[in-house]
């Protein structure tokens, strides 16, 4: 089993491994690696992290429920939810992860004992050059905000002495790849990302961990937040530009990644609360641009030397559909229909009273109302409100419509499909419960997800070409 | 389409929206397309992932603050300008180090910069903080680098504070506490520090303000000194570390900054560590400023006196506008090494005066500095007026002498006078310890403080402790005076402290030029009155006789005060300086110090034998600090604590004495410098009466020895002494006053003694001195009190006297009630001021048998002294010396009823009729002095003979009379009778001659005379001789008069 652990930092590496998991879910290839997500927030009570343990949680049940058999563990399907996805704590067989080891609510004052200088000592300058009287005496529950000084030391500490870096370095084998996700302009994505490659490429003793594939997002400035002189808050999205610029510089002579993906806007498109405690960010386009890179990442071989990745938009337009964006965006843009589409199918079939695969696939009110159905569902509702979120946010990641499930020949703007309704999916889904003649499995669940995808990707393969 | 990058900058990237790699990571170039918004909040200055992410914001602060130079659309913001402010704060703050050290920092303030050592310091935070170590130790390696940082440490009030590290990336950064926060409030915006620590931090700027407050401060709003150094010291050369760039471009892009100069030069000094080692930051030496800082001479304050300095005797302020009438004028506001810029030349510097404040300039280097001063509230950067008027506190100097020679080792001796005031009526709230001078002189490295030691410093030059010789008491018409002497040293700028506030002064010197004009000075110093006369030598260095000698008078001041004085030729100079000094300083300088000017008006020689001295002082004599020739005296009275000895011929103080002729030697060499003269080929001629006893004639040579050579740098060999008594001849001689020289006598009356010299054929034959002077007639006898005041004379008129001049009305009042005082000083002081009062008059109507009697006796002595010493009677009688003048003034002025006492008396003594001629020169006292000069060097020295009336023994030392002492009484009691006898004919021969009424009963005196002397003898004898000396003690004066002199106290009293 190749694995990738996604070192997932700070409040963007949560919204980034949710759009990888959406991803994932809608059937993006993982090229055979088991994405191991890896969350780094110091943030005890952030809504945004819990909810991402959420997801991969239901995105784990679902993963499971399409692989078992009852008796043994079938393959990936191809299609939805075809990559396994493992926490770091399930990995290790151990439960804890870097939830409990993170923050907690001790000063950072405390935390690095400045207590422990005498009064006189000369390093209490050393302290006071370094840190603010804010920063030392910030508890670190409630993060960096966004100060990567602070996460530098915070984080360090973390990782070198946490459970799961050492279930890290335990369990990462021969071709399996690490890769990163931060943001630049923030505090905690900020310090963690060069502070997790220093430990990774530091780790001497590992080849494996040294010498471990390793990419990275760097997810630069793409949304604003309200002016800080009016909400108090410490973080100025004015200066996001400017120290992403300084972090670059510094950067520059210390990135030790294979690969090493920029996604950014070149302004801010979008201005969000300045609410450090809650986040409550919608869904960007860019945060779906960094989760392609993880993709995009497994795919590559090791290069001579670190490479530089961007990639771009065809059209500088607020709205994108499939054209503005660029050929290079069918891929996610497809995932994307196909998970839609199947929506249509977990929100429509369990009402659809003479579905022939009631009865020759069980797909029965039983087996909607089980539990895998049941996190599907679920699953389902979150990625609906994800895609909702990208499809109306600055800029609007929107290559489809999906209101109308009479006309959805023109779900995917620019490219007519075929499917007119839902009916012809429908009939196609019959069709492929038919081909498969195996009886290797009885796993109704595995039934639908299989049999949906081909449906789907029956026509909107198309998309693709 | 507009095809873009998903990214913060274009880079072409290639494909249809798929990831496309690159070898390149974005590259500076790159970033600087970046548009970046402005950030005014520092508290989200919140940097890098790296624990040392404040020394990389700082750069990026360079960065944009730059970048918004290049471009103002590209504001950077209040949070990286207010960041760049505050670096290149702690730059110009140790940049300006000396001058704050020196300067501002005087109540303890310090800067620190502590070493922190990078290998022993991680290994401390490895045990005490091994969180934060585990995260800093990587990074210090790849960050920071450097083995060493340093912390600035500022401490005010005992408390420190973190100013600054160093960083190998911008120099310095400054810690985050220190930033600052724009805080909104009801529409007003307020700055304050993000650590409450610093929120008591003020430190004043050199140019005003303070640091890390107020108004950013970029580098273009600073001072041309600091960003020269900043722009060609610290960042101009190739060498300087590419991790400085950003830094370095922003000080650089000053390049067309109209005060960068590419010649401009600065002399610096490193700025040390607490391990006193150079701060060099990534190979950055820091430096301070050890340039003279221009801004740092002008003094905080502004003295204003109320009153004109005189520009002829101070160089003070230069006012581009000067105002009619103004009554005030100020010290130069600077510090004294503002000379050091003007390398000796004059200082460039002028005064605007405003409504309100006076602008001082200062061109330096063909910059003009400035300085505003007012007297209302102070301002950051301004000066304030100290007014002296406002404060009711007046002071004023004198320097003596104020002529320079024109030989640097000449210019040995300055006594620098203060006089100072409070003039409050609750006065004295100020006093004279509360003004201090310090001196400077030009040497060939600058102008030097000239340092205060004292004798066992053994110093070759320098000042000596300053003394007060009075303070100012409650009473408020007093004031204080305070001295300075330097030795062997000028001085060429005085600074003036005055409660704490300091300016400058530079005397205006008088010099003289090199010549070969040479003088001899004659001094009599006699015993009332002395007199000094200057003779200028012809090439030979003698006198010149073709000239008569010139009364002591000079032309110019020999004190420089600092007031200014009038003009006015109606008034003397004299009056003009001394009336022009503030009132409370007047007497002062009358009474305590050497006159500006002997002007030969308010003062002239003769004067009176008087030194004015502390009353209760237990120092050695020293000339000014305690005592001074009373030139005043007779005219004005000192103050209470200050007494006037009128003895000091006589007493045998030498130290009072070497006062005496130190002051008159001072005197002269000024008078010599003025006149060009060269002053060590000068020549002295000082005389002495025979009658001096015991060692007082060495003691009087060791004076006249010592105190020549050290202020006119003469040797013993320009000093001759002549006898008092001889000297008056060759002046009369000369002026061809003796027509039969065949025998001739000269009687020198003075105050205390009187002396005869026979000459015959030109030739001293013998002379002989008695201390029997005039001073008898005003004294009382040998009374032992020295305030007894029984003398018949004064007591006739004391209450009475009145004169028309109120000042010597109320000078009179105030002899007559100071007790020391005495009756001889009373009595001189009424005949030296007899135009103002009518006491020759009354003295010479109820007085005249006594005075008779004093010549009479005089003449008889002489007369006896001749014959029993085997000379003729002398043919002519020549009178000389200031008491001589009672004969004039109190028996007749005319000289044929002399000649008949004189003939009369001869007559007594020898027999026979005689002739003799009579001379009362006009010239009395200067006779002595002018004699002098005229004597011839070879002439042959007179014999000095001793006469005790008795020729039958010889009575050299005081125990041969001891031993005779009866048969020298016999002798003298027949001789008394004789007297007695001699005078009851004088007294009738005046009658005669209508010079005393004939009805005037002169019984009394007749009677007096005739009375007793043999006890009176005995008794004085014993007290004024026998227990006064021993058996050896060479005795010269006569015992004849020991009587006599009881027998004038007595018939004044009839």
């Amino acid at each position: 089993m190749k694995k990738v652990f996604v070192f997932c930092i700070g409040g963007t590496g949560i919204r980034v491994m949710k759009s990888i998991t959406m991803l994932m879910a809608s059937g993006m290839s993982t090229n055979g690696f088991t994405v191991v997500p890896v969350i780094l927030d110091p943030h005890l009570d952030l809504e945004e992290k819990k909810n991402l343990h959420s997801l991969i949680e239901s995105y784990e049940e679902i993963y499971k429920h399409s692989v078992n058999s009852g008796t043994s563990t079938l393959n990936s399907l191809d299609g939805f939810f075809n990559s396994q996805m493992l926490t770091i704590g399930e990995l290790n067989e151990q439960l804890n992860d870097t939830q409990q080891a993170a923050g907690n609510k001790e000063k950072f004052r405390s935390y690095i004992n400045v207590a422990n200088l005498g009064a006189d000592n000369v390093n209490n300058y050393f302290v006071q050059t370094l840190f603010s009287n804010k920063n030392l005496n910030n508890p670190l529950s409630v993060g960096f905000k966004g100060n990567p000084n602070v996460g530098t030391v915070v984080l360090g500490e973390m990782i070198e002495g946490a459970d799961w870096f050492k279930a890290f370095k335990t369990q990462c084998e021969k071709d399996d790849r690490v890769f990163i996700i931060s943001s630049i302009f923030g505090g905690t994505g900020a310090s963690g990302y060069p502070l997790l490659e220093k430990k990774i490429k530091g780790a001497n003793d590992i080849p494996t961990v040294k010498n471990a594939l390793m990419g990275a997002v760097t997810v630069l400035p793409y949304y604003g937040l309200k002016d800080p002189m009016t909400t108090g808050s410490d973080i100025d999205s004015a200066n996001f530009y400017t120290k992403t610029k300084a972090a670059l510089a510094y950067y520059q002579n210390t990135v030790q990644s294979d690969y090493l993906y920029y996604a950014g806007e070149k302004t801010l498109r979008q201005v969000y609360e300045n609410d450090e405690k809650k986040q409550e960010d919608t869904a960007n386009f860019i945060e779906l641009v960094a989760a392609s890179a993880l993709f995009d990442f497994l795919k590559r071989e090791r290069p001579d030397r670190t490479q530089y990745l961007t990639r771009t938009i065809d059209d500088d337009k607020d709205s994108l559909d499939l054209v503005s964006m660029g050929s290079g965006y069918k891929d996610i843009v497809k995932c994307v229909a196909d998970y839609m589409i199947l929506r249509t199918f977990i929100q429509n079939l369990p009402n659809e009273n003479y579905f022939p695969l009631k009865k020759n696939r069980g797909l029965d009110s039983s087996f909607y109302n089980d539990a895998a159905f049941q996190s599907l569902v679920r699953f389902t509702e979150k990625y609906y409100q994800w895609y909702f979120e990208l499809s109306t946010n600055k800029r609007a990641f929107a290559p489809l419509h999906y209101d109308n499930i009479k006309q959805m020949d023109g779900w995917v703007k620019t490219i007519d499909l075929e499917a007119k309704d839902d009916s012809y999916y429908l009939l196609r889904m019959i069709e492929a419960s038919n081909r498969y003649t195996k009886k290797d499995h009885s796993n109704k669940f595995r039934f639908f997800l299989q049999f949906a995808y081909e449906a789907i990707n029956g026509f909107t393969q198309k998309i693709m070409k | 389409m507009a095809k873009v990058d998903l990214n913060i900058v274009d880079r072409g990237t290639s494909g249809s929206g798929v990831w496309i790699p690159e070898n390149d990571a974005l590259t500076p170039n790159d970033l600087d397309k970046v548009i970046e918004q402005k950030t005014d909040n520092s508290g989200a200055l919140n940097s890098l992932p790296t624990p040392f992410a404040r020394f990389f914001v700082a750069r990026e602060a360079f960065r944009r603050v730059n970048e918004e130079k290049l471009d103002t659309k590209k504001a950077a913001g209040f949070a990286y300008t207010q960041l760049v402010s505050d670096i290149l704060d702690v730059y110009e703050l140790l940049f300006n180090l000396k001058y704050h050290r020196n300067n501002t920092w005087k109540d303890g303030q310090k800067l620190e910069l502590r070493e922190w050592n990078s290998k022993e310091n991680l290994d401390y935070l490895k045990a005490k903080m091994p969180v934060l170590y585990n995260s800093v130790v990587d990074y210090y390696k790849t960050d920071i680098i450097e083995d060493k940082l340093y912390f600035l440490v500022y401490t005010e009030n005992g408390k420190e504070v973190l100013l600054a590290c160093s960083s190998p990336i911008t120099g310095f950064v400054t810690p985050p506490d220190m930033d600052k926060a724009i805080l909104k409030k009801d529409n007003t915006a307020t700055i304050c520090f993000a650590g409450e620590q610093y929120q008591n931090l003020h430190i004043r700027r050199k140019s005003g303000g303070e640091y890390f407050r107020g108004d950013v401060r970029l580098f273009d709003k600073r001072e041309a000194e600091f960003k020269n150094y900043m722009y060609t010291m610290l960042f101009g050369t190739d060498t300087v570390d590419q991790r400085f760039k950003a830094i370095k471009e922003y000080v650089r892009s000053f390049n067309n900054d109209p005060e960068i100069r590419n010649d401009f030069r600065l002399k610096t000094t490193p700025v040390l560590t607490d391990q006193n080692d150079g701060l060099v930051i990534n190979g950055l030496h820091i430096q301070s400023s050890d340039e003279i800082d221009i801004n740092s001479y002008f003094t905080d304050t502004m003295i204003r006196v109320p009153y004109r300095i005189s520009r002829g005797n101070f160089k003070s302020v230069v006012y581009q506008n000067d105002v009619r009438g103004r009554d005030y004028d100020y010290l130069l506001p600077f510090k004294p090494e503002v000379m050091n810029l003007f390398d000796g030349k004059e200082l460039d510097s002028d005064v605007h005066i405003n409504r309100n404040s006076v602008t001082v300039k200062l061109r330096y280097n063909g910059i003009e500095y400035s300085k505003e001063y007012s007297q209302d509230s102070f301002r950051a950067g301004h000066g304030r007026i100290v007014d002296l008027q406002g404060a009711k506190i007046n002071f004023d100097l004198g320097i003596f002498p104020n002529i320079l020679s024109y030989k640097d080792v000449e210019n040995n001796y300055f006594k620098v006078l203060v006089v100072a005031a409070d003039e409050d009526v609750d006065a004295p709230n100020f006093n004279i310890d509360q003004i201090n001078l310090a001196f400077f002189k030009q040497a060939e490295n600058g102008f030097k403080q000239i340092k205060e030691v004292v004798p066992e410093d053994m110093a070759e030059y320098g000042v000596e402790p300053a003394v007060v010789r009075s303070r100012q008491k409650t009473d408020v018409e007093e004031s204080g005076t305070k001295f300075y002497e330097l030795f062997n040293t000028a001085f060429d700028m005085i600074e003036v402290n005055v409660m704490g506030n300091s300016g400058l002064l530079m005397p205006v010197w008088q010099h003289s030029q090199a010549s070969n004009e040479t003088f001899t000075y004659a001094i009599d110093l006699g015993t009332s009155n002395t007199f000094m006369s200057r003779c200028k030598n012809d090439s030979q260095g003698n006198p010149d006789l073709s000239k008569k000698p010139e009364l002591f008078r000079m032309d110019k001041t020999m004190v420089n005060y600092m007031h200014e004085y009038s003009d006015d030729s109606q008034y003397s100079i004299t009056r003009r300086i001394e009336d022009s000094i503030f009132d409370k300083a007047r007497n002062k300088i009358k009474t305590e110090f050497v006159p500006a000017v002997i002007d030969g008006k308010d003062y002239k020689f003769p004067i009176r034998t008087a030194l004015c001295g502390i009353r209760t002082t237990t120092n050695k004599p020293k000339l000014f600090d305690n005592h001074n020739i009373a030139f005043f005296y007779e005219k004005y009275m000192a103050n209470d604590d200050q007494n006037v000895n009128t003895d000091i011929k006589w007493e045998q103080n030498e130290d009072k004495l070497r006062v005496f002729v130190r002051e008159l030697l001072l005197i002269i060499k000024c008078d010599i410098l003025q006149r060009n003269g060269d002053l060590d080929r000068t020549n002295l001629v000082w005389f002495s009466p025979l009658s001096f006893m015991g060692n007082t004639r060495e003691v009087y040579q060791n004076i006249w020895n010592t105190e020549p050579k050290n202020i006119l740098f003469i040797q013993p060999q320009q000093i001759v002494r002549y006898s008092e008594s001889e000297a008056p001849y060759y002046y009369y001689k000369k002026m061809d006053y003796i027509k039969d020289s065949d025998a001739v006598t000269v009687i020198d009356i003075g105050g205390g003694s009187t002396d005869f010299v026979y000459f015959k054929d030109n030739e001293p034959q013998v002379a002989n001195s008695v201390h029997f002077g005039c001073d008898v007639l005003w004294e009382n006898g040998f009374n032992a009190f020295a305030n007894v005041r029984e003398n018949g004379i004064f007591k006739k008129y004391v209450d009475t006297i009145r004169f028309q001049r109120k000042d010597l009305e109320d000078l009179n009042e105030c002899f007559k009630n100071v007790d020391s005082v005495k009756t001889k000083d009373i009595i001189n002081f009424w005949l030296s001021n007899a135009k103002d009062c009518d006491i020759i008059k009354f003295m010479s109507q109820d007085f005249k048998p006594v005075f008779v009697y004093h010549l009479t006796c005089i003449l008889f002595y002489m007369a006896n002294m001749y014959k029993e010493k085997g000379l003729d009677a002398p043919r002519t009688v020549v009178f000389s010396g200031n008491g001589s003048k009672y004969i004039d003034n109190f028996i007749s002025s005319e000289n044929i009823a002399l000649k008949k006492i004189i003939d009369l008396i001869f007559k007594t003594v020898y027999g026979g009729n005689h002739d003799v001629n009579i001379k009362l020169p006009e010239e009395r006292k200067e006779s002595t002095c002018y004699g002098g000069l005229y004597r011839d060097k070879n002439a042959p020295i007179v014999k000095d003979i001793v006469y005790q009336g008795d020729v039958a023994k010889s009575y050299e030392k005081v125990g041969d009379m001891n031993n005779n002492l009866d048969s020298l009484k016999a002798a003298l009691l027949t001789k008394y009778k004789n007297l007695a006898a001699l005078y009851k004919s004088v007294i009738e021969l005046l009658k005669q001659e209508k010079i005393i009424d004939g009805k005037s009963d002169t019984r009394r005196y007749v009677s007096k005379a005739e009375e007793d002397m043999g006890t009176p003898f005995t008794t004085y004898y014993k007290t004024q001789v026998k227990e006064k000396y021993g058996e050896e003690v060479i005795y010269n004066d006569s015992v004849f008069f020991l009587p006599v002199i009881n027998k004038v106290f007595e018939m004044t009293k009839i």
